[in-house]
């Protein structure tokens, strides 16, 4: 595969050789490539090619799925976030995750935001860490009069960008992003894309999307997924090609790659 | 009405829908005609009982003893036994019971022990009462009978306990099941450690379920009569057992051994106050049920 380091930057995650596994089924097929530290790194690629999956190794959420198995390195700063002694709850309270469905707590707003705060010990204001996160999810306007009300009450694109302010409340240092912006109107998807904007300086954010548009007005380096089908007929993913983003779009290496990004296939 | 006469589609569907609705209809109708028999039957069993037990529907059948006189006989003992071993019994399963579907579901996840756990509680719950009485018999009334002093109350409700456990840890279990994965998944996300996720999201969405298992549970155990007879329940109380750990080990009756002891007597006078007895522990269910219905609708949050 590729092998990269963009120059001058340091790498937060680097993958070895990644197979992921659901039970027997390979769902993701070795894959190697390198996350740069604070820039935004997109991922996309056909319906089903392992994208989620490949995401959800870098907080080690697969951990909680009965029969998903990692095979293979992920190093998070040079450390092997699968070695015995690393502890996961350690991982994500550095590495915050949105995920692909609004998955609100039953809770307040006010509570959403504040829960992982307070477990994680928070010692500042917590009223006005709410208030700078929502304002960051662009969600503060519309919900600064109902703080007490449930977070499910919220639409379904509010329900995402109160997830997101849920993400960034504790500070994490790296962002997943599991289409952020797949329930979103186009205003609200602009702000999200300002907010990477604005947190690119200092966060790590991975981000997985459908939308073309959003890779390249985001993302500094993107990573292309492809399926492939096996004897078998079993679909497994695969990293087809990884690069800096305006390279992706422009002068892609592979035709895979040029016909996705051209609107051919996915 | 729309019309659809000239629509292109029309030639590729079937809607059928007068037949649709009707279909619709005759269920509900079948549904309406269980729930109708099922209040029938109930009434008729209810009419039945308090036209034999309402003369003897009084406060004397509450603060009385029993007595060999069907007229001065009250069930003032079996009421409080009842009251007793429902207490302990709740309190005995109440942590052991959630306590371990919790481990089942949400620690020991798809592990073998588990596994083989779960379908030795799942048969545990099938077993007939009797065989709990039996176990309790050996196990609580002689074997531990240094601790629980033979028949009492304490033993009763260990055998009660022995009897609902397995329902109280399958219902627990359904009521954890039916929590959303992706709220566990969100909680982790944050940095939870699996304790936090269980006690903030997990916990909270399942008690009102996990409340009406329990309670259903508990309804089942205050009606056993077979199990409290096999460990020698008497039935012929005229004390109360005193307040206190002392009364843990007191003799003790309950209400459907009182119950069944005047059944079982010749003359009709008792046949009388045993259907006032009944009325007495049906009101008591309903008491309980009336509970858990409360207790589920203050925990059942708004959110
Ligand atoms: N929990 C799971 N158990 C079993 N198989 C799974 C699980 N999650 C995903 N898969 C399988 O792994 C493959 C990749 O799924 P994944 O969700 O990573 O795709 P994706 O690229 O995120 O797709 P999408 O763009 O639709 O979100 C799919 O074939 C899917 O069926
Ligand atoms: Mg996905």
């Amino acid at each position: 595969m590729l092998d990269f380091p963009i120059e001058s930057t340091k790498n937060v995650f680097e993958v070895r050789g990644v197979s992921v596994y659901y039970k027997n089924f390979e769902a993701l097929r070795n894959v190697s490539m390198k996350i740069p530290e604070k820039e935004i790194t997109a991922f996309i690629g056909p319906s089903g090619c392992g994208k989620s999956t490949l995401l959800r190794c870098f907080n080690r959420l697969n951990d909680l799925i009965p029969g998903a198995k990692v095979k293979g390195q992920i190093y998070y700063h040079g450390k092997d976030l699968y070695a015995p002694q690393v502890d996961p709850v350690e991982i994500r309270q550095k590495i915050g995750m949105v995920f692909q469905k609004p998955n609100p707590f039953p809770k307040s707003i006010y509570d959403n935001i504040a829960y992982g705060a307070r477990i994680n010990g928070y010692k500042g204001n917590m009223d006005e860490l709410v208030e700078r996160s929502l304002r960051q999810a662009a969600l503060w306007d519309e919900v600064k009069s109902k703080l007490r009300e449930s977070g499910l009450s919220l639409s379904g694109g509010q329900q995402q960008r109160l997830c997101i302010a849920r993400a960034i409340a504790i500070e994490p240092e790296v962002i997943l992003m599991d289409e952020p912006c797949s329930a979103l109107d186009p205003i609200s998807t602009l702000k999200i894309e300002e907010l990477m904007h604005e947190l690119r300086s200092q966060y790590t954010i991975i981000i997985v999307t459908h939308n073309m548009q959003q890779a390249l007005r985001v993302s500094s380096m993107t990573a292309f997924f492809n399926v492939i089908a096996g004897e078998d007929g079993k679909r497994s993913g695969y990293l087809v090609e990884y690069d800096r983003t305006e390279k992706i779009f422009s002068f892609p290496q592979e035709n895979a790659t040029q016909e996705y990004v051209s609107g051919k296939f996915g | 009405m729309i019309n659809l006469e000239n629509s292109p589609k029309e030639a590729n569907f079937n809607y059928a829908l007068n037949l649709r609705y009707k279909i619709g209809r005759i269920f509900a109708i079948l549904c309406w005609l269980s729930v109708a028999l099922a209040l029938i039957i109930l009434a008729i069993l209810l009419i039945d009982v308090f036209i034999d037990g309402l003369p003897r529907l009084d406060w004397d059948l509450l603060t009385k003893f029993p007595s060999r006189r069907p007229a001065q006989s009250g069930l003032k003992s079996a009421l409080v036994g009842s009251i007793w071993l429902m207490i302990l019994t709740s309190i005995i399963t109440f942590p052991l019971g959630v306590g371990a579907a919790i481990f089942l579901e949400e620690f020991a996840a798809d592990s073998w022990l588990a596994k083989v756990i779960e379908i030795n509680i799942n048969n545990l719950a099938a077993v007939p009462s009797i065989i709990y009485g039996l176990l309790g018999l050996e196990l609580f009334v002689r074997i531990m009978s240094p601790i629980t002093n033979g028949r009492s109350v304490i033993s009763g409700a260990l055998t009660l306990s022995l009897l609902v456990l397995p329902i109280i840890i399958v219902s627990t279990r359904e009521a954890l099941r039916a929590v959303p994965n992706s709220l566990r998944q969100a909680g982790f996300a944050l940095g939870a450690t699996r304790w936090e996720v269980v006690k903030d999201h997990v916990l909270p969405l399942a008690f009102p379920g996990i409340l009406t298992g329990i309670i259903l549970a508990l309804s089942r155990a205050i009606g056993e009569t077979a199990p409290l007879i096999t460990i020698g329940a008497l039935t012929f109380i005229a004390f109360l057992p005193p307040l206190g750990l002392e009364g843990l080990r007191s003799p003790f009756t309950a209400l459907p051994i009182q119950i069944f002891n005047w059944v079982s007597r010749p003359q009709a006078a008792f046949h009388t106050v045993a259907a006032a007895g009944i009325i007495v522990l049906m009101v008591l269910l309903l008491l309980m049920n009336a509970t858990a219905i409360f207790l589920r609708n203050k925990f059942q949050r708004n959110f």
